[in-house]
Formats: C-alpha cells, sequence, structure tokens
C-alpha cells in the first residue's frame, strides 16, 4: 500500500519512501479509529501518546512493532517523522487540523499545536483499500480496540498517560535519553504487563487480546490517579 | 535486530497490583472484533443495568435516555458543546434526560440534555431531521415504563417500526434458551448454501459433500454473535484453556454491580461431522462415533472444570445422508449420566436437497 505520490521527495531512497508510506498509513488509521473511539479532533499531544501506545503494545497482539524506541521527554512522547508526516497529509488534505496554536517546549523551543482528524472523503478510499490487506486490517483491528480502550481517559488523563506507562516511566531511563522497547531489546514492559492479566481473570478465565489492552489502560489510569 | 530481551519484567508496575484491575474490568473488551451493532447493544443493555443498581440512581430523571451509535456529535448542535463522559461504564453518571454519541465499545460517550425537548417525538425528530443520523443503529431506554426494557432500531430512527424490545429484568438465562438461539442462527444462516449466503461459507466444495478445513470455527464466530444478540448481558468466551482441554464455547454473565462475580451458564462444545476432509479424503463412521463421543466426554469434563450450569453438544452434520440422531446412539447413555445435552443440525449440501427432504417430511 502506498499513498499518493504527491509530496514525496524525487531524491529520496526507496526504502525511506517505504517508512513514510507506512508512518501514513498509520496515522490515518490512528485518527480513524481515534474517531470510531469518540477522540476527535485530537491534539498532537495526545495523538503522538497513541502512536507510542499502538508502538508499545503490539506486541500483545503478535504485531510488530512499527517503530521500537521514542525519546524521552517530560512532555511525553513525540515522533519527529510522524509529525513531518502529518504536516503534510494536513497539506494534502488528506487530515483537518483545528484549534491551533503555539506552546513552548522543555528545550524553551516553540511547537505548533493543534487537534487532527480525518477528511473523510479523501482519507476514505485510502483505507478502505488498505484494509483489504490481510496484515493492515489485522493491524487496524488492534488500534480501533486500542482507542476503545484509551477512550476510558479523559483529555487530561490521556495526555498524561505515558507519565504512568510501565516502559516510558521505567525510573532507569533519563529524560533525554532513548526508550528503547523493540530496536536493540525486547524489554517491554507494557507489553509485558498487559499479558500477564492474561491468568488474573476471576474464575480462571483466560483475559481476550481486547480485555488485555482495557485492562492495561484501566491500571494506567489508577495509577494516574495514585492508585495501585 | 533486538538484542536483549525479557518478558517477564514489568519495571515500574508490580505484578501484585494487577489481579484488582483485571477482577474489577473483568469482560470489558472481550467482545473486540465483534460486528459494532452487536458490542453496541451488549454495552448499552449493560450499561443501563449498571446505573440501575448504583447508589443514586433512584433519584435520575424520569426521562428517557436515547443512544446513537455515532461516536463523534457534530459541532454546533446547541449553545453548550456535547460532554465528554470517559469511564461511562463505570455505571456513575445518569443516562437519562440525555441524548448520548457512543462508540460501538461503550466505555465513553457525549451527551446532549434532553430537557429542552417538548416530547418523545420532538427528540426523535431531532435525531432524524436536525443530526441526519435517523439512519444509526439507536436504543432508547425509557424509565417510565412499568417494565424495564431498552427498544433497539437496529436500522435508525428513520425506520422506527423496525424495533426490538429488550427486557432488563434479571432472569437467569438458561442453556435451554442458548440452544433455541443456536437453532435459530442454523435455520437462518447455515441450513444450506444459499442461507450461507447471508452469513458465512461453509462448503469447500458442496457437490462433493466437501465442508471447509476450519468449519467449526466459522460456526462458532457466527453462534457468539447470534448469542450476544439474544442475550447482551452475556460474555461469550471462545477457546478458553481448561485443564481438560480448549472449551469451545463458553457463556458467562458478569454480575451487574461487580464484575468479578462470574456466572458461568453454559459449555458448547461443538463439532462438525463430515463424510469427507476438505481435501476430498473420505472419514469412516468409525471416525465419526469416535469424534462424538469425544464430544460427549469433552463437554462433561468442561462442565465440571468450569462449574458451568450446563452443557451441550452440538453437532453441525456436513455428511451426506442426515440420519437424525442416530449419530448419538451409541452415547446416550453416557451423555445422560454425565448431564450433557446432546443437539443435531443437518446442513444440506443443496437447497435442492433440502427441498426434496422438506417434501419428503410433509
Amino acid at each position: 500500500m502506498k499513498l499518493p505520490n504527491r509530496g514525496f521527495d524525487d531524491d529520496q531512497n526507496p526504502r525511506e519512501d517505504d517508512a513514510e508510506a507506512r508512518r501514513r498509513l498509520r496515522l490515518l488509521m490512528l485518527l480513524d479509529c481515534a474517531e470510531n473511539a469518540g477522540l476527535v479532533p485530537l491534539p498532537i499531544a495526545q495523538l503522538h501518546t497513541f502512536a507510542y501506545l499502538a508502538n508499545v503494545l503490539a506486541p500483545v497482539w503478535d504485531m510488530p512493532t512499527q517503530e521500537g524506541k521514542v525519546l524521552k521527554l517530560r512532555r511525553g512522547p513525540f515522533y519527529p517523522a510522524l509529525q513531518r508526516d502529518l504536516d503534510r497529509l494536513v497539506g494534502m488534505g488528506v487530515t483537518l487540523i483545528s484549534n491551533l496554536g503555539y506552546s513552548l517546549d522543555e528545550f524553551n523551543r516553540w511547537h505548533l499545536e493543534g487537534s487532527y482528524r480525518l477528511n473523510r472523503t479523501a482519507a476514505g478510499p485510502i483505507l478502505r483499500i488498505a484494509r483489504q490487506f490481510a496484515a493492515e486490517s489485522e493491524t487496524s483491528s488492534f488500534i480501533q480496540e486500542l482507542a476503545y480502550a484509551l477512550s476510558a481517559l479523559s483529555d487530561e488523563e490521556l495526555q498524561r498517560a505515558t507519565m504512568e506507562d510501565a516502559t516510558y516511566s521505567d525510573p532507569l531511563i533519563d529524560v533525554g535519553n532513548v526508550v528503547d522497547f523493540g530496536e536493540w531489546r525486547n524489554l517491554n514492559f507494557s507489553a509485558n504487563a498487559a499479558r500477564r492479566f492474561e491468568r488474573l481473570l476471576p474464575g480462571a478465565s483466560q483475559a481476550t487480546l481486547g480485555e488485555k489492552l482495557h485492562f492495561y489502560v484501566r491500571h494506567l489510569r489508577l495509577r494516574l490517579h495514585g492508585g495501585h | 535486530m533486538a538484542v536483549t530481551e525479557d518478558y517477564e519484567s514489568l519495571g515500574p508496575w508490580a505484578a501484585a497490583e494487577l489481579a484488582h484491575t483485571s477482577h474489577e474490568n473483568a469482560g470489558i473488551g472481550a467482545d473486540a472484533g465483534l460486528p459494532p451493532e452487536v458490542r453496541f447493544l451488549s454495552g448499552i443493555v449493560q450499561l443501563v443495568r449498571r446505573r440501575a443498581i448504583t447508589m443514586g440512581s433512584d433519584s435520575d430523571l424520569a426521562q428517557p435516555a436515547v443512544f446513537l451509535l455515532h461516536p463523534v456529535p457534530q459541532a454546533n448542535l446547541s449553545s453548550s458543546p456535547p460532554r465528554r463522559i470517559p469511564m461511562l461504564d463505570n455505571g456513575l453518571e445518569r443516562l437519562t434526560g440525555r441524548l448520548w454519541f457512543m462508540s460501538a465499545a461503550v466505555v465513553s460517550g457525549h451527551f446532549l440534555p434532553l430537557e429542552e425537548f417538548a416530547d418523545d417525538d420532538a427528540v426523535f425528530r431531532f435525531v432524524t431531521d436536525i443530526l441526519l443520523l435517523g439512519d444509526v443503529p439507536t436504543i432508547v431506554f425509557d424509565p417510565r415504563v412499568a417494565a424495564p426494557h431498552v427498544r433497539l432500531y437496529p436500522l435508525g430512527l428513520n425506520a422506527p417500526d423496525e424495533c426490538r424490545l429488550l427486557s432488563l429484568a434479571s432472569a437467569s438465562i438458561s442453556l435451554g434458551q442458548i440452544l433455541e438461539k443456536v437453532d435459530e442462527v442454523y435455520r437462518r444462516y447455515l441450513i444450506t448454501p444459499t442461507a450461507q449466503a447471508h452469513g458465512i461459507t461453509l462448503w469447500q466444495d458442496s457437490s462433493r459433500w466437501y465442508p471447509i478445513k476450519d468449519a467449526e470455527e466459522k460456526i462458532q464466530g457466527l453462534l457468539i454473535v447470534g448469542i450476544l444478540t439474544a442475550f447482551p448481558t452475556c460474555t461469550p468466551r471462545h477457546e478458553q484453556s481448561s485443564i481438560p482441554g480448549r472449551v469451545d464455547l463458553e457463556i458467562e454473565e458478569h454480575h451487574p454491580a461487580d464484575r468479578s462475580i462470574i456466572t458461568r451458564i453454559a459449555i458448547l462444545e461443538l463439532k462438525v461431522l463430515r463424510s469427507f476432509a476438505s481435501s476430498g479424503k473420505s472419514i469412516s463412521a468409525k471416525r465419526t462415533c469416535d469424534w462424538v463421543e469425544e464430544g460427549v466426554k469433552q463437554a462433561a469434563a468442561y462442565k465440571a472444570d468450569k462449574g458451568a450450569r450446563g452443557a451441550a453438544l452440538c453437532c453441525f452434520d456436513m455428511r451426506t445422508t442426515d440420519s437424525g440422531e442416530s449419530c448419538f446412539d451409541h452415547v446416550r447413555v453416557l451423555a445422560t449420566a454425565q448431564d450433557v445435552v446432546l443437539k443435531h443440525w443437518f446442513l444440506f449440501a443443496s437447497s435442492k436437497l433440502y427441498r426434496a427432504a422438506f417434501a419428503k417430511r410433509r
């Protein structure tokens, strides 16, 4: 699946093209699933948090992680390449931005703020074609269930979610360092915790894949409110 | 290439803290992958029931609650924007007197107050004429009626006569009721290849009686949808591991106030009886007999292991000839002793064969 060629750099190599197309498709899926869960328009910070959780929890559904590492920042995860793609998608008219503004980050740099949603007319056909592929359809099911699980959080809780995420909040990794959960090491506390729920249901039932995501988010919320 | 692997560590999280979360939220998300309309119905019925037993709900407004399967409300609907309620499914929020915009998972929702509408008709017209959402599945809960129920409009409020009433009264669901629903699913979606055209296809080559390889799995999926639609307070679980083996289908119900309290209503062991494998290799009568006997033993063992109220062996017969329930003759004593109900449904390989059997019966 490749998105329309408009916006690709002529001298870009094919592997970068492919990575870019995958990131853009991921963005469309994130926004589509967020809309189905009643979470749009989705502010930038929440969108990057959603993207991060879709990466870190992918192994729970036996899926590959699209981006196995992220820089640890005080304000939460931020993927520069993903943001560039998002801006490009806005330029292409595939996604829409509202509530524009600016904010100052921890490095004293100004950042564009905004909330995103799909332009259904433009994004709908792309998503329909993508879902004809089994792998993309399965990815979409996973991201959809994660979006449903995240809809249990308030806007403010979603923004702060990674402060208590088992991997991102690892106290052994300082702000400014890389959180690596699938690039050079498979040390993914979040996926481990979600998987651990499998044997914790009452009556000796096994938690389903869907339940594992919902339980993870509910537990994360509990921790955000100081309960463990 | 990852070089460090650890599938056990939870980092700053503690394993001992997780059980409470899973007990408190048991069943949430177990319906992932089912059709959105089915999830919506089940979620709303469970939400309304939970709210009804939540402290303070007796002072809720005596006005309907209208739920639309439409997660994002349009902007500028009224002077105050719709409010989003996360964790709506905990039952702490009033539902009545509000128009709700819901996702299929019924975890959170946005609402608009209904107080300003003169009557129910005005609410319906607002949905159909102003919001233009008369074609989305809608559920109405009206607390003013004597017997509590919800009304499901699967085609939306544009088709108000296409309405199904679902009681909210607590009544224990029996194995017999579940099997009646299985029978309904069979008649509607499985009985002939034509019926299957509306749901799933179970024949690899119906002209030669070759079923598909994963016929049990396909039937299982269809039964889950059918059972959950009929009994939205249930949680169907499939392929659950237990000490005696893997349970095909387990129907349980969580207590609306305490999700950790589970009633195991039924265990369904599903078997497809075949004359031929999907490859065309013939399957002997002896093997089918053994298969049925194994099914009875499995159902009995799972029922005992899970503490279920009832168990049934459900045989979907895709063989060349319909010999009725004679396939159970050799296991009747065993099944009675083990309290396992035996059910048989014959799947015709063509509509022509179905018509012939129908004419013969008459």
